[in-house]
């Protein structure tokens, strides 16, 4: 017991110490060409791009108030599925309306009307209708789609109900086995910095227990 | 949240309502009640598991398929040496 409680805390330690996205992840996912999209702006484009970033505040990147526009959502969408344009668009409505409840411009996100407990549980804070996919809800899209083709739609479903839009990290690293420091790093993203931090010790947990 | 909340989430991963009703049969499931929390999670584990299993099989299947397509392409070629 105190072997692993060891390895743990050395693995623990080894994390960095800031929860927000590093501007070499972000860049490096955009270099995978996964964030056409949701470019951030303090990422230097044209002559500047390659430029080394300093670590100033202004190079933080939070992706959580990125959004993705109808005709990228579908671009994306037909590039990685095969369904129809008008089951796309029809998907794009599903994320991106709002309640039909009148005057309430909450945020409905995927899965309709539960309790304000639930919903907080699922969707998070809830946020005004802008038209478009927030980045967290376009992961956990990209997220589902790897957990189906890699044969693990219960444990994306089980780490789902455990913690809401972290989960899809822990799923695309299970999936795709992609760095745990960037999965960490886009939990930072997503403004979760209590949560992720328990996070961490449960993924760790995790891998070391296999 | 009502059937048509229920089965978005089977929408977006590609199963019409029909499939999804059809996953939960064992449940004796009424369409016009409204579906707790709870009931959501453990409906599409159910469905889950379903797609799990199909989809582990089908990955079976076709290692299976391939590793025989190598064998019998390398018995082909070890004919054709000889």
């Amino acid at each position: 017991m105190c072997s692993s409680d060891l390895s743990i805390a050395a693995a623990t330690a080894q994390l960095p110490a800031s929860p927000a996205v590093t501007a070499a992840a972000v860049k490096a996912l955009v270099a995978q060409g996964l964030m056409d999209g949701v470019r951030p702006k303090s990422i230097p484009v044209g002559p500047n791009l390659g430029k080394s970033l300093g670590s100033s505040e202004s190079d933080r990147i939070t992706l959580a108030s990125k959004v993705i526009n109808e005709t990228q959502f579908i671009n994306f969408m037909r590039e990685l599925t095969d369904f129809g344009d008008h089951q796309i668009v029809e998907m794009f409505d599903i994320f991106g309306t709002c309640a039909r409840g009148g005057a309430s411009r909450r945020h409905t996100c995927t899965v309709g009307t539960f309790s304000s407990a639930d919903r907080t549980r699922i969707c998070g804070t809830d946020k005004e209708d802008c038209g478009g996919i927030y980045f967290e809800e376009w992961f956990l899209l990209l997220a589902l789609f790897c957990a189906i083709e890699s044969g693990q739609c219960k444990q994306f479903l089980y780490v789902e109900t455990l913690t809401r839009a972290y989960s899809l990290s822990l799923s695309l690293s299970h999936s795709l086995s992609l760095s745990l420091s960037l999965s960490l790093g886009t939990d930072g993203a997503l403004g979760t910095d209590t949560e992720s931090r328990s996070l961490r010790r449960w993924s760790i947990t995790q891998r070391a227990t296999r | 949240m009502s059937w048509e909340e229920f089965t978005r989430l089977g929408y977006i991963m590609g199963i019409s309502e029909v499939d999804v009703y059809a996953a939960l049969t064992a449940f004796k499931l009424d369409i016009y009640q409204p579906i707790r929390y709870d009931e959501f999670i453990c409906y599409y584990f159910t469905i889950m598991s379903h797609i799990d299993e199909a989809r582990n099989n089908e990955t079976n299947a076709s290692f299976f398929r391939n590793r025989y397509k190598e064998t019998a392409e390398a018995k082909k070629e070890e004919c054709c040496i000889q």
